[in-house]
């Protein structure tokens, strides 16, 4: 192995990016997923296990994991954690505001995780599109969003269905990755 | 809804790319740029996946049927086993550039997976007593599919493909069920790769996220526990032999780590691998333990693992061990888990003591593109070196990854410098500071000072422990581990190791510390601010310059190069960057000779760069092993030079003069090429016409200032030892001896200087002529016209060269001879042409004496007749009479004739090269306008057309090689010389059109374009005799080619001409090839295959056609004169079919006809008592068909009178019996009634 295939192996590994898509059960994950996939979202159940997609995006190729969000399962997520570049974390605007305690304490609970430690951290206050939806500045209050000092991190409010921002926060979050060039594997 | 399709993000913008190396790695360096088979495959799975509904239909019908009747699976046929292969060999395609494929892998992998979850789960759903059995009935269908699944893992890796495998809990069971009813055949080699893909299969289903205890169905009725199954199949697949272990080991990961079950399981496992890998002393057994606990330790999470790391540190000290020391794949694994033990000990952070650039890459350094920043910065709440706890252990930990940097295998030490890099990391500062200097101290290992003092002497490093040191740098550095401070004293290593070369008897070592060191440099771009580098800048761009284009190896010169463009790229700071990086980029230095001449000369253009490349080219490429690279070298060096004359007359050529006394071949070789080449070049660029257009005219030899140079120079040649020329190596002094004299000769060097430097170069340059060295020989015939022209050649010396082209001389100098009198020019050549020419004339002649024939001395004379008449050029009727140039004309003319060969084979073809080649320039040469006057003396025209005739003949024959020679020759006399006409030519030139774009060496292009030309009366004989000779020749795509053409050529003959035009009939092929026939007649070479090309003639009718009885006559006695008394069954063979065409002949076209097939009867049954079987045998069997054939014909017509046939049909069916029955490989004795009898039959 010479320098060559290194560099042809780094290019190819510098390609790839992983991104863990978490939330709390019924936020929009999988819909996020399917929409910035192209797919129909008018049919989506409550996701039984997990989905891994892959595809492509500004010569980029994102895999990308969403794990189901109902509280029996949350323990499962370290499962997923390994190689994680980013981590989508999905927030429903609209839900009931007794959830925001449980949506906040699992993601800080995350962000003490080590094996996420290098990540890259983009909230999507998802469900803009409805009437009581809180803003993603309410959101960043209410998670305490502030306080995040061991990642680099992004809200971006958006709506699965209507479409609005998902670019926008994908876009983030693959730039704030690809710009880290020493890898902490 | 299980997995998603890669597709573009409908409303992705376009962004550049991140520059830096990019060229090296780009998707359009290899076969395609894209999947091109896609759809080619998709239809191929689409045949095939029928086979596993059609085994789920009958699997259904079986386990539905209420009384059990036996059933079979599908059988996959041949065909299926074809499309198959190809599948694979498609996929094989992409080996390089896999992932090309992932657009499409969804499409690959997922219906094939979708069919076979199916049937699994009607297999599950059916479980119950003996049906493992028939999981493994269906195995025997499921095995091609699941081959190509592996084959997909191989081709773009596991962790892509197994995305796409379904993972919905539903699918546990049934998988976990089928793995395990065929794990009692876990050896089976047929199934493995079937094995593997279910293992990787059932290790993503240990990923669902729900307690597994809930998906086991079976925890109620008590058997077994879902994870312990899964546990037992992984530990028994961890032994495999083939690939299943891999799967196994991921497979154990992913369900130990789980977090129902890590707290009963991981502890355990870990003990209990690490227990076996200490006790076994099975290879395979180690190697799956070793790579399961990796993959754990990987996987799993640090706090569970922690506690268990004092079982497997032990395990890393055996890398010491003997069984360890003979197996580099142990030693790779023993080094990877010590690197997970020290990562597992130390918390994952990025080391806070890290050299951090700030602005990391270059997109933001640019200006950023992304709308949004991040909203905080990272702000590091890590504890601070002091608060870092670090077990003792790690010292042990370090200590193995070091010591693996010294392996003597590369995975070893490319596991050992990740290992280290990584580690490092979450190292204290201090701690981190004592591996750097370990790493150093490495590198310094067994360096001892350079001669005299100065610098460092290598030559008892050990490569392996650079390769792995640099190694280790270069992912120190990567990760900002190697702080700047520590650059001062890294880089001195690394610009050594940019050149490292140790020799070892002929050739050298070294390119992979090479590589290394151009990663080093590679990492340097990556890492570090501008300024960090900055003070580095110059010597490692003047090194990675001179090693991307003057590196033996194409490999580092690109290594080389694509650390420089990413140099260029983030630092911006190297000196011509853009432009460098565009002249030698990738492709540009993949050619070592353009590297050296263009880009490296272009290069040293700029001043930066100018004196290392000339010092390195002088003292690195110039004493190098390899001659080529040597010679190379000097050839750049002459390039150079005019760049700088100063630099290089006064600093470069004085050191190269003290090193032709050397004592090492390779740098005395060296030397004297690169000063002959310096000198010439000094001397061109002295004289040269300066912009006023008036001569510099200072010769350099003339300056005071240069007579220290003159003298010595003048000296070496005289003052050479005996030994040097004439002991080991001593063609190669030689060759370099003659490279300066004919150097300095054209650089007109003072003869003044003392008549030695003159004497001594004309005995060495004569000498030299007859070494045994073709290259040598070339030189010194070189030498000696150089010299010539400086100073004439005297008598005695001429005589004697002329007088050594006799055939009783050595053979060596004779070639060498003929060389250089082709070579003399001017005042000794014109006084002395005709003697010349006739030693020249004479010795183009074959020797009756076979033993004395030499094929390259009659090439060489040849070529030197060309010479000598090119170099006369206008004196030409000054010199040489009209008739001493027929003599030259005839000796080309013989030498077409060559067809000499010996067990290399036919070496008379080189001589009828050089003789096509002679006369061109001999035509050439004839356009002069001075010689208008002489001209159709010199070259009448009857000579034109038979030389014509005889590139028609060459670019007909068999060898490819000299189809293309006579081919381009021609094509060249007839369109590009100006006012060379001949008879013929407006018919050739409608034939072979200018510009033909023809591919001459392809039979299947030529022949079809050649053959009609032997419509040409003038050229048709001699064509004709070259065209035979391919179609009876024995390359079967020659003669397939050669006889198609020719029977399509001659059945389109009409048979005789009408009054009104004179094309060519049936009867003049017969006519011209009678005489060919009558020219060749028993001269093997053509006579045998005009025998093959009459039996074509008869094959397709041509001769039945002609009806002309006085021909068949002549033939027919012509034949029989070429096999009279013949031994050689081959041509005995080939006569036989003749005699049988012979026989062919309807006995309707007269008394005549029936008499010669009559006399051709009689031949074939004397050959029935041959002595030789294999004649009887053959001759038995074609004069079968023969008989059997014309019975045929009277069957067919019932007109047919039978009286008038020879044979009747009763005697006709019993010879035919008694030539089936008879054994006539019985002797010849108990064959002779046999043959008598049936002569009474067959001839009445
Ligand atoms: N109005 C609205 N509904 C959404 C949006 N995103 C998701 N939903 C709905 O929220 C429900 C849960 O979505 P799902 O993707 O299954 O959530 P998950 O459990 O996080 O994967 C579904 O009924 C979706 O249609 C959104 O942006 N706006
Ligand atoms: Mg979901």
């Amino acid at each position: 192995m010479g320098l060559l295939t290194v560099l042809k192996k780094l290019k190819q590994k510098e390609k790839e990016i992983r991104l863990l898509i978490l939330g709390l059960d019924n936020a929009g994950k999988t819909t996020i997923l399917k929409r910035i996939n192209g797919e129909d979202i008018s049919s989506i159940s409550p996701t039984l296990g997990f989905n891994i997609k892959t595809l492509a995006y500004n010569g980029y190729k994102l895999n990308i994991w969403d794990v189901g969000g109902q509280k029996s399962i949350r323990s499962y997520w370290r499962n997923y954690f390994e190689q994680t570049d980013g981590l989508v974390w999905v927030v429903d605007s609209a839900d009931r505001p007794d959830r925001f305690a449980d949506c906040k304490l699992e993601l800080h609970g995350l962000l003490t995780e080590e094996r996420l430690s290098g990540a890259s951290l983009l909230i999507f206050a998802n469900k803009q599109d409805l009437p009581g939806a809180l803003s993603s500045e309410e959101i960043a209050e209410l998670l305490d969003l502030k306080t995040i000092q061991t990642h680099h991190w992004q809200i971006v409010g958006c709506s699965a269905v209507t479409g609005e921002n998902l670019l926008k926060g994908m876009d983030w979050v693959v730039t704030d990755i690809s710009k880290r060039i020493y890898m902490l594997d | 809804m299980l997995t998603g399709k890669a597709s573009e993000l409908p409303m992705a913008d376009e962004r550049g790319k991140l520059p830096g190396g990019d060229s090296y790695v780009d998707d359009d360096c290899g076969p395609s740029s894209f999947f091109v088979q896609a759809d080619e495959m998709n239809e191929l799975l689409g045949r095939l996946l029928p086979k596993i509904e059609l085994l789920h239909a009958r699997l259904k019908e079986y386990l539905c049927a209420n009384t059990p009747t036996p059933w079979t699976p599908p059988q996959i046929t041949n065909e299926e086993d074809r499309e198959f292969d190809k599948s694979r060999q498609i996929l094989d395609i992409y080996q390089e550039q896999p992932h090309l494929l992932d657009p499409h892998l969804e499409r690959l992998v997922q219906p094939t997976m979708q069919h076979l979850r199916e049937v699994m789960a009607t297999l599950y759903e059916n479980e119950g007593d003996g049906r493992g059995a028939l999981v493994e009935q269906c195995m025997v269908t499921f095995r091609p599919f699941m081959g190509f699944l592996y084959h997909l893992t191989k081709v773009r890796g596991h962790k892509t493909i197994i995305k796409f495998f379904p993972h919905e809990v539903a699918d546990m069971e049934p998988v976990l069920f089928c793995l395990e009813s065929i794990t009692h055949k876990a050896n089976d080699p047929e199934f493995w790769e079937g094995r593997y893909v279910l293992l990787l299969w059932l290790s993503l289903l240990s990923m669902i996220p729900f307690d597994l205890q809930t998906v086991d169905s079976g925890t109620e009725t008590g058997g077994t526990p879902l994870v312990e199954r899964i546990l037992n199949l992984g530990k028994t697949y961890l032994y495999a032999v083939s690939k299943e272990y891999e799967g196994a080991a991921l497979l154990l990961m992913r369900v130990i780590t789980r977090k129902d079950t890590a707290g009963t399981y991981l502890s355990d496992f870990v003990t209990w691998a690490a227990a076996e890998v200490h006790a076994s002393r099975d290879v395979f057994k180690q190697r799956g333990m070793l790579l399961a606990l990796c993959t754990i330790y990987k996987g799993g999470r640090r706090e569970l693992l922690l506690p268990t790391l004092d079982h497997v540190l032990p395990c890393c000290n055996l890398v010491e061990e003997p069984f360890a020391q003979n197996n580099a794949l142990l030693r790779k694994l023993l080094i990877k888990l010590t690197q997970r033990a020290g990562l597992t000990f130390m918390k994952p952070r990025a080391a806070k003591w890290r050299y951090d650039r700030g602005n990391r890459s270059l997109e933001s350094n640019l200006g950023g593109t992304s709308a949004l920043a991040p909203v905080n910065d990272i702000c590091d709440t890590e504890d601070d070196d002091d608060d870092i706890d670090v077990p003792e252990s790690m010292d042990t930990i370090v200590g193995i990854l070091l010591n693996g940097l010294r392996d003597k295998d590369t995975i070893v030490r490319w596991s050992s410098a990740k290992g280290i890099g990584r580690i490092m990391n979450r190292l204290p500062h201090d701690l981190g500071q004592d591996i750097v200097q370990s790493i150093i101290s490495l590198l310094e290992e067994d360096v001892l000072p350079g001669p005299g003092g100065q610098g460092y002497d290598l030559s008892q490093v050990s490569d392996s422990t650079w390769h792995g040191s640099c190694l280790a740098l270069a992912e120190l550095a990567r990760r900002g581990l190697l702080l700047p401070l520590r650059l001062e004293e890294v880089v001195p290593w690394i610009l050594l190791a940019l050149k490292f070369d140790q020799r070892r008897g002929a050739h050298s070592i070294g390119a992979h510390v090479r590589d290394a060191a151009c990663y080093v440099c590679w990492s340097f771009a990556r890492a570090y601010a501008a300024e960090i580098i900055q003070p580095f800048v110059d010597a490692l761009a003047k090194a990675l310059v001179v090693v991307s284009l003057c590196d033996r190896e194409v490999n580092i010169r690109r290594a080389a190069s694509a650390a420089f463009q990413e140099n260029v790229g983030r630092q911006g700071l190297f000196p011509h960057g853009i432009d460098i990086v565009t002249a030698a980029d990738y492709f540009a230095v993949g050619n070592r000779t353009s590297s050296f001449l263009e880009i490296a000369v272009s290069i040293a253009r700029f001043p930066e760069y100018h004196s290392h490349i000339c010092d390195h080219v002088a003292n690195v490429s110039l004493v190098h092993w390899d001659p080529n690279v040597r010679e190379l070298a000097a050839s750049t060096l002459a390039k150079l030079t005019p760049i700088n004359t100063t630099y290089m007359s006064q600093t470069v050529l004085p050191a190269l003069i003290t090193r032709t006394t050397s004592d090492e071949l390779a740098v005395r070789h060296g030397s004297l090429l690169a000063i002959g080449e310096i000198c010439l070049a000094w001397y061109a660029a002295a004289i040269r016409p300066s912009d006023t257009g008036k001569l510099n005219g200072t010769v350099p030899w003339r300056a005071q200032e240069n007579s220290g140079i003159v003298t010595s120079l003048s000296a070496v040649i005289a003052t050479y030892p005996a030994r040097y020329l004439d002991g080991f190596g001593g063609e190669l002094t030689r060759f370099g001896c003659c490279k300066l004299i004919a150097r300095l000769a054209e650089a007109q060097w003072p003869e003044s200087v003392g008549s030695e430097f003159i004497k001594s170069s004309w005995k060495i340059a004569i000498t030299s002529l007859a070494a045994r060295e073709e290259s040598v020989q070339v030189a010194a015939a070189a030498a000696v016209g150089s010299l010539n022209s400086l100073h004439h050649m005297d008598d005695s010396t001429l005589r004697l060269l002329i007088g050594g082209l006799s055939p009783e001389k050595d053979k060596h100098r004779r070639r060498g001879y003929a060389l250089a009198l082709g070579d003399l020019m001017g005042f000794v050549l014109s006084t002395n042409a005709t003697a010349i020419i006739k030693g020249l004339t004479a010795a183009v002649a074959v020797h009756p004496d076979k033993a004395l024939n030499d094929a390259e001395s009659r090439r060489n004379a040849v070529q030197s007749l060309s010479m000598v008449c090119t170099h006369l050029d206008s004196q030409l009727p000054m010199a040489i009479s009209p008739d001493m140039f027929e003599t030259i004309r005839e000796a080309l003319f013989n030498g077409l004739q060559d067809y000499s060969t010996d067990s290399r084979g036919d070496v008379g073809s080189w001589v009828r090269q050089a003789c096509m080649r002679a006369f061109q320039s001999i035509v050439m040469l004839l356009t002069n306008p001075a010689l208008d006057e002489v001209r159709t003396a010199y070259l009448p025209e009857q000579a034109k057309v038979t030389f014509i005739g005889e590139l028609c003949k060459q670019s007909v024959e068999k060898i490819d090689r000299m189809r293309e020679v006579a081919g381009q020759t021609l094509l060249f006399l007839l369109w590009e010389v100006p006012g060379f006409e001949f008879e013929g030519m407006a018919l050739l030139r409608e034939r072979l059109p200018r510009n033909a774009e023809m591919s001459w060496s392809s039979a299947a292009e030529s022949y079809p374009t050649m053959i009609p030309l032997l419509t040409i009366p003038q050229f048709r004989i001699q064509m004709l005799s070259g065209l035979v000779v391919s179609i009876g020749g024995l390359s079967e795509s020659l003669v397939r080619h050669s006889s198609t053409s020719f029977v399509q050529f001659v059945n389109n003959l009409p048979d005789m001409s009408s009054p009104s035009s004179s094309d060519m009939t049936l009867g003049d092929l017969f006519d011209a090839l009678l005489q060919v026939f009558r020219q060749y007649h028993r001269q093997d070479r053509v006579s045998m295959c005009i025998l093959e090309t009459l039996d074509l003639l008869f094959g397709c009718g041509a001769i039945a056609r002609c009806g002309d009885a006085a021909l068949y006559e002549t033939l027919f006695t012509l034949v029989k004169q070429e096999v009279f008394k013949s031994k050689d069954v081959k041509k005995l063979l080939a006569g036989i079919k003749v005699f049988c065409g012979f026989v062919s002949l309807s006995a309707e076209n007269g008394p005549a006809v029936a008499a010669i097939r009559q006399r051709a009867l009689s031949q074939l049954v004397m050959y029935l008592a041959h002595p030789y079987p294999k004649v009887r045998r053959a001759v038995a069997e074609q004069l079968y068909l023969a008989l059997a054939s014309n019975t045929e014909d009277q069957f067919g017509d019932d007109d047919m009178e039978a009286d008038d046939d020879v044979v009747g049909d009763d005697e006709a069916a019993s010879a035919e019996d008694i030539l089936l029955s008879t054994d006539w490989d019985l002797p010849v004795s108990q064959l002779k009634d046999t043959r008598d009898r049936l002569k009474i039959l067959v001839l009445g």
